[in-house]
């Protein structure tokens, strides 16, 4: 048994799992069994048949590894909410291009494999594993050596884009990406190069540093038309020093300052880490709603892979932060924002991702978005995009809910205020007398709209597969492949030789598509 | 943004509208700014309103005296009063006005839900009332000497079943009506009195226009892009000019062909 997995969401060893299955007295089982899907052993990663069971009014992911025991990892506290969610399913969106043959079965195809549900909606592009920090939560396993080089990432970008079209996001991530001694080159190459405005948010995602401490960094980076995408855990002193190994709140307030400064969109995103920082999730929605530079607030409930999942926590069980846990969360400690305001996101699998969207109203306060329009609109409006842009589906949800607001009998009196709110937005946004860009369109629209999200990663204790093969979240591969998020990161990453040139090769290999068969289709 | 130059030459004297005194309104905006630098090419006199836009205005200014006479006039067209100023000031410097070009618009996206009578009221100053108490005293001088040219850039919205706000599109409704009731009313005294109904035209009112409507209506255009400026201004051009004879209360679509 490896320790470190946690023995508390082990329920049995190899021996006792027997046992396990033997008939209790009563014969009653205790949980009731709701789906079956397929994950990994925690222990040695081999893929596993697992059940999804209901036991109290929560939801639990049951495993059995021949060689390592079975397992249970509590995948929702709220069964009701797990079900319920479930339902919130769209058509996926076809990427242009598939790069591997189904041969082995999920998740050992990847990617993306013909079998895959969902194009790519937030890819990331890890353009470096040179980090300043060692956090204990990171999700990933830097090892200080691999830099990518121009033509390497043009490669990717280029494919990126050949597979996909048109991009609402790419994240370029690491190791700090800031630290990439080419990273302006990179930034220019996506927004001015030959795909200029096939993307339309570089997002990098960045501890901040370089944007508190060096004013000449940040001043370029405000010219370059990126996205900080800024990890921003705490407001407290002492948390960072748990989850990032170091104190880091004043930097981060230096960032900040130089965010509002230099008028840099930013976006925040929290790792959140039960028992260290779960009580600040108002606090930093307070924050995020206040900057007019932030469009949207993400928060990360902590899986325990990479580097975190291996030491963090000595046992992952009852550390774990999920979905419903999340939006009560947030309800409790805004006062304002209730979980029901929270759908999941329909481009990905429920699970993955929920949000909300705020709209601000005249005096300055936030109302979401699900308060005053349709939510099966609003899902339409969500469906299988990252961001909310401004197309049809937008303009008649809101211009439906201004109808139906006028047209209430009884009209309180914050109905009238969000319908003076959305007239006043129309009325600045498109008029002839202060003619605006498109650009300028989309930053004013980001001024008077923000999104909070939840995205939950998975990690070897609740990988789910039925949850993979929906994720719309992927890593870019330097020969342009596109790696679900968390097939990568439990299961290719170790092997990636980018960042471990002496691991030998995963076994058995997704069998590739080759380039004469994808130009044929 | 400002319209760039028009980079075309004329021969002296050979113009459409040689030494035709022109008033034009709205002449520091794309379309605007074009029908005033084309009708300078052609020969014509060419005085113009603007309102907010200094920078443009000079723009035009200086396009506009590359090829003669420049009148700038800055005035806004909500003030009742405007409109008396504006023709006395040319007529002051020129002794009259040959050719009136309504062309002066606002445009706002509000539903039709919220619109208030303030806001109707604002936008039927501009773009329909001064052009009515615009053209009322440009015709004095014009009946008297019984030759004169009106034209009213009006927009397909006037007419067709497409998305805008409504009070703009009501706007463009009355400038239609007006340019057909006129077009009778003073046919006899040698004024032929037009409108264009602009599509989407780039450095117009397009960036009133969502990306998305845009898009449908290039989809819809059989030309498949915008209007240059440019191509409304010729147009105008020919209705101002006196090789204009017979076309007399209509309504001219430049829209590239688009689904009617």
């Amino acid at each position: 048994m490896e320790a470190h997995w946690g023995e508390e969401s082990v329920i049995s060893t190899q021996s006792a799992a027997s046992e396990c299955c033997a008939p209790r007295p009563d014969r009653q089982r205790a949980e009731a069994f709701f789906s079956y899907t397929r994950s990994i052993c925690p222990t040695c990663r081999d893929v596993i048949d697992a059940h999804i069971v209901f036991r109290d009014g929560r939801v639990l992911m049951q495993k059995k590894c021949p060689k390592h025991g079975a397992f249970e990892t509590e995948v929702s506290s709220d069964a009701q909410y797990y079900v319920e969610s479930l339902g919130y399913t769209k058509p996926g969106t076809l990427p242009l291009r598939f790069d591997t043959r189904v041969a082995h079965g999920c998740p050992l195809d990847c990617g993306l494999c013909e079998d895959h549900l969902q194009h790519t909606c937030s890819p990331i592009l890890e353009i470096n594993d040179v980090c300043d920090l060692t956090c204990p939560v990171c999700i990933v396993r830097n090892q200080q050596g691999y830099s990518m080089s121009l033509e390497s990432f043009q490669h990717a970008v280029d494919k990126l884009i050949e597979a996909e079209g048109e991009l609402p996001i790419l994240l370029l991530s690491g190791g700090e990406p800031t630290l990439h001694p080419r990273f302006f080159e990179f930034c220019d190459y996506v927004l001015r190069g030959p795909h200029a405005g096939k993307v339309r948010r570089l997002l990098i995602s960045s501890h901040g540093r370089k944007i508190a401490n060096n004013p000449r960094f940040a001043e370029r980076f405000k010219q370059s038309g990126a996205y900080l995408s800024l990890q921003l855990d705490s407001l407290r002193p002492g948390v960072y020093d748990k989850l990032r190994g170091v104190e880091l709140l004043d930097m981060k307030l230096q960032c900040l300052d130089k965010v509002k400064e230099l008028d840099i969109p930013t976006v925040l995103v929290p790792t959140i880490s039960k028992g260290d920082n779960c009580a600040e999730l108002g606090a930093l929605i307070e924050l995020g709603l206040g900057l007019d530079q932030v469009s949207s607030i993400v928060f990360q409930p902590m899986a325990h892979t990479g580097d975190g999942g291996d030491g963090f926590h000595t046992n992952p069980a009852g550390h774990r932060l999920t979905m419903p846990e999340v939006h009560q969360l947030i309800e409790e400690q805004t006062g304002w924002l209730r979980r029901e305001h929270f759908h999941p996101v329909p481009c990905s699998h429920p699970s993955c991702y929920t949000a909300t969207y705020l709209f601000r109203l005249r005096d300055g306060r936030y109302v979401p978005l699900p308060e005053f329009v349709d939510v099966r609109q609003y899902l339409d409006a969500m469906t299988n995009q990252a961001i909310l842009r401004t197309d049809d589906k937008l303009e008649r949800m809101l211009l439906d809910a201004i109808t139906e607001l006028w047209s209430a009998t009884k009209v309180g009196e914050d109905s009238q205020l969000v319908l003076h709110s959305l007239k006043d937005f129309l009325k600045q946004t498109f008029n002839s007398r202060n003619p605006l860009t498109p650009v300028e369109i989309e930053r004013r629209t980001e001024l008077q709209s923000k999104a909070i999200f939840i995205h939950s990663f998975m990690d070897p204790f609740d990988l789910d597969v039925a949850r993979l093969k929906k994720c719309c979240t992927h890593y870019v591969m330097p020969d342009g492949r596109l790696m679900p998020g968390c097939s990568y990161n439990n299961l290719y990453r170790q092997s990636d030789p980018r960042f471990f040139p002496k691991a030998q090769a995963r076994t058995p290999a997704p069998v590739l598509i080759s380039e004469s068969e994808i130009l044929d289709a | 943004m400002c319209a760039g130059p028009l980079a075309s030459a004329r021969t002296p004297g050979a113009g459409l509208l040689t030494d035709q005194r022109m008033l034009v309104t709205g002449g520091s905006g794309g379309i605007g700014s074009a029908i005033c630098t084309v009708a300078a090419r052609e020969g014509a006199r060419v005085a113009f309103t603007w309102s907010t836009n200094e920078t443009c205005a000079k723009q035009t200014e200086s396009q506009v005296l590359a090829y003669g006479d420049c009148l700038a006039i800055h005035a806004d067209l909500r003030d009742r009063s405007a409109a008396a100023r504006i023709v006395g000031s040319v007529e002051q410097a020129w002794g009259g006005i040959d050719v009136l070009v309504n062309n002066a618009a606002v445009s706002e996206a509000i539903p039709f839900i919220l619109l208030d009578d303030d806001e109707v009221d604002e936008l039927f100053e501009v773009n329909v009332l001064s052009a009515l108490r615009l053209t009322r005293l440009s015709a004095k001088s014009m009946i008297r000497q019984k030759r004169g040219r009106i034209v009213n850039i009006s927009s397909i919205t006037g007419s067709r079943c497409i998305p805008g706000p409504v009070h703009y599109a009501m706007s463009k409704g009355a400038l239609e009506g007006m340019t057909r009731s006129l077009a009778h009313e003073l046919g006899p005294y040698g004024i032929l009195v037009n409108a264009i109904a602009a599509g989407i035209y780039e450095g117009g009112l397009k960036t009133t226009i969502p990306e998305r409507h845009q898009a449908r209506y290039l989809d819809a255009c059989s030309l498949s892009r915008f209007g240059r400026p440019e191509e409304c201004a010729e147009l105008v051009c020919f209705l101002a000019s006196s090789r204009n004879t017979y076309v007399n209360g209509a309504v001219v679509f430049s829209d590239g062909g688009t689904l009617g």
